[in-house]
C-alpha cells in the first residue's frame, strides 16, 4: 500500500478495460465496413459504366480498359466483384488512380502528414487556448468572464475560411509576419493552425467554462472548499475532471472540423495535403481516390470514438464496470 | 473561550433580493454540542455556512460580532477563511454520494485535507488516512480507501465524509444534515459516531429538519423560520415545554403512534387548534379491493421481491416499510400493473390483475392510481397544472375544466393555479397537484411511494392531513410506502415489514409496532430516534 494506490489505479482499472477495448475494436470494424460497402455502392450508382467512371478524365485506351477490368474484376458477377474488393481492403490495396497514374495509397501516404501536422497543430492551438480561457475566467463574475465568452462565442461562429482570410489580411499582408502560403517550416503552419483551431477553441472553451462552473456549484465543492484548499486547487483537482466529461463529447465534432476545415483552409493558404487530394479528386471525379477518402475519414472517426469512449472510462470510475 | 460567538448575523444575498439570515446571535462553546432546527428556507444551513465563510457568491454577511475563537471574522480575508476551513471547523454535508467528488477515490479526498494543512509529512499520509477511516469504524480501510464514492454503501459514504472532515482534528464540527438520505439504522450508526467524537471532545454544529435527530443528542437547539431564531434553549425544555406557537406546531407537526386519528396541521377554529381529530373514516371489511399472493419480482436474475402477500380493504391503509433495497417500490409496481410478476398474482376489485395483457389492463387502470415521491418526475414539465389534472378525465377538454377546478380545490390549491406550470410551485404544492391528478379519474386505490418523504415537516402534516380528509370522504384505500415509521404508525391500519424483498412481518400497525415480533422490527423500531414531548 503506497500513496500511490490513493490516486492512481491503473492496475486495478486495467483489469476491467479488456472488454469495452475489444468490444468498441469490433464495433469499429463493422463501422468500416460498413464505409466500404457504401463507397462501392456509391461507385455502382454512379451513372455510366464503371470503367468509364474509373477513367474519369484519365487517358482512354483499350489496354488501360482491359487493365481496369481485370484489377476491378468487372467481367465477373457483382457479388464476386465485392468480394474481391473487401480482400483488397484488408491487404491495404486502395487500388489506383487512373487520372493520376499512381496508387492511391501511395497519393493518400505521401499527402498524410501536412494534414496531420496542420490538424494536430490546429488541435493543439484550439485546446490550449480554450483551456487558458476556461480556467482563467471561470467562476468569477466580472467583465473578463463576459468578455471572454463573448470571444469565443465570435469564434466559434467564424468558419475557418474566413479566419483565414482575415488572419492572412492582418498578420501576412499587413504585418508581414508570417508567410503568405505554402509548407516550409513552422512559420507556415501558424496561421491555417489558428484559422482552423480557433472555432475549436470557441466552442470547447464555452463547453468547459460551463463545465467548471457547474462542477463549481456542486455540494461536492462546498464540502472540498471546507478543507481549506485553495480555489486555483479546487479547479484544478476536481472542477476540471468534470468539465472534462462534456468537453470530451464535442471530439466527434472537432474532428469533423479538422477534416473538413483542412481542405478549405490547405485551399486559402496554398498547402499540400488531404484537403488538396480530396479536392481534386471530388472535382476531376477520381472515384477511387475518393473511394479512400472516404475510407480514411471513416477509420479516423473510429479510431477517436473509441478513443474517446476510453476517455470516458478513464475521467469518470462511475462509468466503468463495478466489482 | 467559545469557539464562535456571533452576534447580529445577517446574510442576505441583493441580486437575488433574499434576507437568508435576520438577525442570529449563536455561540458555540468547547465540547458543546447546539442544534439549529427549521425548514426549509429558515436560513439553517446558510448560517452554519457563514461560520466557515463558504456563504456563496454574491452574499453580503454582517455581524454586530463574529468572534472566531477570540479572532474577529470581519476582517477576515479569504486566506484567513481557508486556514479555518477543515482545521479549525470541519463540515459533514448531506449525502456523501454528492458531498464527495464522484471522480476521486475516498483516500484521495481524505489525504486533500492532510495536505491543504500539512498535518502529517507526505510519506505519511497514506497511513494516517487509513487511521482516519479506521476511527470512523470504515471496514476494511485500505480497500476503501481505493474506492469511488458510488462504489460505497450510504453509511460508509457517510463515514467517510465525516473521516475527511475530522483528518485535521477541529475543535469543531458542522454537520448539515448528516443522516437525512440515510436508513434509519443507518442513521442510528452515523449519530452514534457523532456522539463519540463529542465525546471526545469536539463541539458539533447539528443542522436538521428533523426535531428527533436533534433530540438524542444535542444540548441546545435553536428553531430557526424565515431568517430569525424564533426559540433558543435546553434540548429538554424547548421540547417538553415550548414557548412559542411554531416551535409548538412543529412538534405537533411530527407524525407517530399518538398522532393516530388526529391532524397534524393546526387548523384556525376560532384559535389555533392543534391535533384536532382527522373526520372518521370507515373501512369496510367485505371483499379486499388490492389483494397480491406470493408476488415474486426478479431484476435479470437478483430476485427483489420474494412471496410477498397482503391484501387491502376499501377505506383501509397499508402501510409498507423498510430500508432502502428492501423491495417497497418494485412491489408498488407490481400492484400497479407496471411490472410482471415472475410469480404470484395481483388481484383488483376481485378479478385478475396482473397477469392480463395491457390492453385489457387499460381500461380499469382509473381504479388504481398513484403519488410518488418526487411529483415533479412525474409531471410533464411544458404542461401546465390545469392540463396535467385534466390528462387522466374523458371527454372534450372544455369541459374538464370545471372539474379541474373543483379537484384543485378539493386539495386545497387556489383555482387559478391551473394555469401556471408545476416548476413554479412550491413541494407542497406540487405533491397537491400530484394528488389532484390520482384523484381525477376516481380511483379506489391510491399507491403513495414516499409521498412525503421530500417534503418540510409542516408541509407533510398537511399533505398526510389531505390523504386522511380523501380517506374519509371516499372511501379510499392506500397503500403507503415509506421508510419512516413515524409516517407509518401515524397514518397506516396494517404494515408490512419488508427486508430483502421479503415480508419479515405484517398485522396491526400497534400490535407491530408496540410489540414486534421479528428481531429486523425491533432493530428498525430500536434505531428510530425519540422525540421527548409532551404534545
Amino acid at each position: 500500500m503506497s500513496t500511490l494506490t490513493l490516486t492512481r489505479r491503473r492496475g486495478l482499472a486495467a483489469a476491467g478495460w479488456i472488454g469495452p477495448v475489444v468490444r468498441r475494436l469490433g464495433a469499429g470494424l463493422v463501422v468500416l465496413w460498413v464505409a466500404a460497402t457504401a463507397a462501392y455502392v456509391a461507385l455502382l450508382l454512379v451513372p455510366g459504366d464503371t470503367v468509364d467512371v474509373l477513367i474519369a478524365d484519365g487517358v482512354d485506351t483499350p489496354q488501360r480498359r482491359a487493365q481496369i477490368i481485370t484489377e476491378w474484376g468487372l467481367d465477373r458477377p457483382i457479388p464476386h466483384q465485392y468480394g474481391d474488393y473487401l480482400l483488397r481492403l484488408l491487404h491495404g490495396d486502395l487500388g489506383r488512380s487512373y487520372v493520376l497514374q499512381r496508387d492511391v495509397a501511395e497519393i493518400l501516404s505521401s499527402q498524410i502528414w501536412p494534414t496531420v501536422r496542420l490538424a494536430l497543430t490546429a488541435a493543439a492551438f484550439g485546446v490550449v487556448i480554450a483551456l487558458v480561457l476556461a480556467l482563467t475566467t471561470a467562476g468569477r463574475r466580472s467583465w473578463t468572464t463576459g468578455l471572454a465568452g463573448f470571444s469565443e462565442l465570435t469564434a466559434a461562429s467564424i468558419p475557418p475560411f474566413l479566419a483565414g482570410l482575415l488572419l492572412l489580411a492582418v498578420f501576412s499582408f499587413t504585418l508581414g509576419w508570417f508567410p503568405v502560403s505554402g509548407d516550409r517550416g513552422f512559420a507556415s503552419l501558424v496561421l491555417p493552425a489558428l484559422a482552423l483551431g480557433l472555432q475549436i477553441a470557441g466552442a470547447l472553451g464555452q463547453v468547459l467554462r460551463e463545465g467548471l462552473e457547474r462542477a463549481l456549484e456542486e455540494p461536492f465543492a462546498v464540502t472540498a472548499r471546507s478543507r481549506g484548499i485553495t480555489e486555483w486547487r479546487l479547479v484544478a483537482r476536481h472542477a476540471l475532471r468534470h468539465a472534462l466529461l462534456p468537453a470530451v463529447t464535442l471530439t466527434g465534432w472537432f474532428v469533423g472540423v479538422l477534416l473538413g476545415g483542412a481542405i478549405v483552409v490547405e485551399a486559402v493558404f496554398g498547402r499540400p495535403g488531404l484537403g488538396q487530394i480530396t479536392l481534386g479528386a471530388v472535382t476531376g471525379k477520381d472515384m477511387p481516390v475518393v473511394m479512400a477518402v472516404i475510407m480514411f475519414a471513416a477509420a479516423i472517426y473510429v479510431t477517436v470514438s473509441t478513443l474517446v469512449d476510453l476517455a470516458y472510462l478513464a475521467i469518470d470510475p462511475r462509468l466503468r464496470r463495478s466489482r | 473561550m467559545s469557539l464562535i460567538e456571533v452576534e447580529d448575523l445577517r446574510v442576505t444575498f441583493p441580486k437575488a433580493g433574499v434576507e437568508a439570515v435576520r438577525g442570529v446571535s449563536l455561540s458555540i462553546a468547547e465540547g458543546e454540542c447546539v442544534a439549529i432546527v427549521g425548514e426549509s428556507g429558515s436560513g439553517k444551513s446558510v448560517t452554519a455556512r457563514t461560520l466557515v465563510g463558504l456563504t456563496g457568491q454574491g452574499a453580503t454577511v454582517t455581524a454586530s460580532r463574529f468572534d472566531v475563537r477570540g479572532r474577529d471574522a470581519r476582517r477576515f480575508g479569504p486566506r484567513d477563511w481557508r486556514r479555518l476551513r477543515g482545521r479549525f471547523a470541519g463540515l459533514v454535508l448531506q449525502d456523501a454520494l454528492v458531498s464527495l467528488d464522484p471522480l476521486r477515490t475516498v483516500g484521495a479526498e481524505i489525504a486533500e485535507v492532510l495536505a491543504a494543512h500539512d498535518v502529517v509529512p507526505r510519506a505519511g499520509r497514506t497511513e494516517k488516512v487509513l487511521e482516519l477511516l479506521d476511527a470512523v469504524g470504515v471496514p476494511e480501510p485500505e480497500l476503501r480507501a481505493a474506492q469511488y464514492p458510488h462504489q460505497l454503501s450510504g453509511g460508509l459514504r457517510q463515514r467517510a465524509l465525516i473521516a475527511s472532515a475530522i483528518a485535521a482534528d477541529p475543535p469543531l464540527l458542522i454537520a448539515d444534515e448528516p443522516t437525512t438520505a440515510l436508513d434509519v439504522t443507518v442513521q442510528a450508526q452515523i449519530l452514534r459516531l457523532l456522539a463519540a467524537r463529542r465525546a471526545e471532545g469536539t463541539a458539533l454544529l447539528m443542522i436538521s429538519h428533523d426535531l428527533a435527530v436533534v433530540s438524542s443528542i444535542a444540548d441546545r437547539v435553536l428553531v430557526m423560520k424565515d431568517g430569525v431564531v424564533v426559540e433558543e434553549g435546553p434540548t429538554n425544555r424547548v421540547l417538553s415545554a415550548p414557548e412559542r406557537d411554531y416551535t409548538r406546531l412543529l412538534l405537533a407537526a411530527v407524525p407517530s403512534a399518538a398522532s393516530r386519528g388526529t391532524r397534524l396541521s393546526a387548523i384556525a377554529t376560532g384559535g389555533v387548534s392543534l391535533r384536532a381529530p382527522l373526520p372518521e373514516r370507515r373501512i369496510d371489511h367485505g371483499s379486499p379491493v388490492v389483494e397480491a399472493r406470493g408476488l415474486t419480482a426478479e431484476y435479470g436474475r437478483r430476485r427483489v421481491v420474494d412471496d410477498v402477500s397482503f391484501e387491502v380493504h376499501p377505506g383501509e391503509t397499508v402501510g409498507i416499510v423498510g430500508e432502502s433495497g428492501s423491495g417497497k417500490t418494485t412491489v408498488a409496481r407490481l400492484v400497479m400493473g407496471l411490472m410482471k410478476p415472475v410469480a404470484g398474482q395481483v388481484w383488483l376489485d376481485g378479478s385478475p390483475w396482473s397477469g392480463l395483457p395491457e390492453r385489457e389492463r387499460r381500461p380499469r387502470r382509473s381504479v388504481i392510481q398513484v403519488i410518488s415521491q418526487n411529483p415533479l418526475d412525474s409531471f410533464d414539465p411544458r404542461y401546465t397544472v390545469g392540463r396535467l389534472v385534466a390528462e387522466p378525465l374523458g371527454g372534450p377538454w372544455k369541459s374538464r375544466a370545471a372539474r379541474v377546478a373543483e379537484l384543485l380545490e378539493r386539495v386545497g390549491l387556489p383555482a387559478d393555479l391551473a394555469g401556471r406550470h408545476p416548476r413554479g410551485l412550491s413541494g407542497g404544492q406540487r405533491q397537491r397537484v400530484a394528488i389532484a391528478r390520482a384523484l381525477a379519474p376516481r380511483p379506489r386505490v391510491l399507491v403513495c411511494d414516499e409521498p412525503v418523504s421530500a417534503l418540510d415537516v409542516s408541509v407533510q402534516a398537511q399533505v398526510l392531513d389531505l390523504l386522511g380528509e380523501i380517506q374519509a370522504a371516499d372511501g379510499t384505500a392506500l397503500i403507503f410506502i415509506s421508510h419512516d415509521l413515524g409516517v407509518v404508525h401515524h397514518i397506516s391500519d396494517r404494515v408490512v415489514v419488508m427486508r430483502e424483498g421479503r415480508v419479515v412481518e405484517d398485522g396491526h400497525v400497534d400490535e407491530v409496532f408496540f410489540l414486534p415480533k421479528h428481531e429486523y422490527t425491533k432493530e428498525l423500531l430500536g434505531a428510530v430516534p425519540k422525540l421527548a414531548t409532551t404534545l
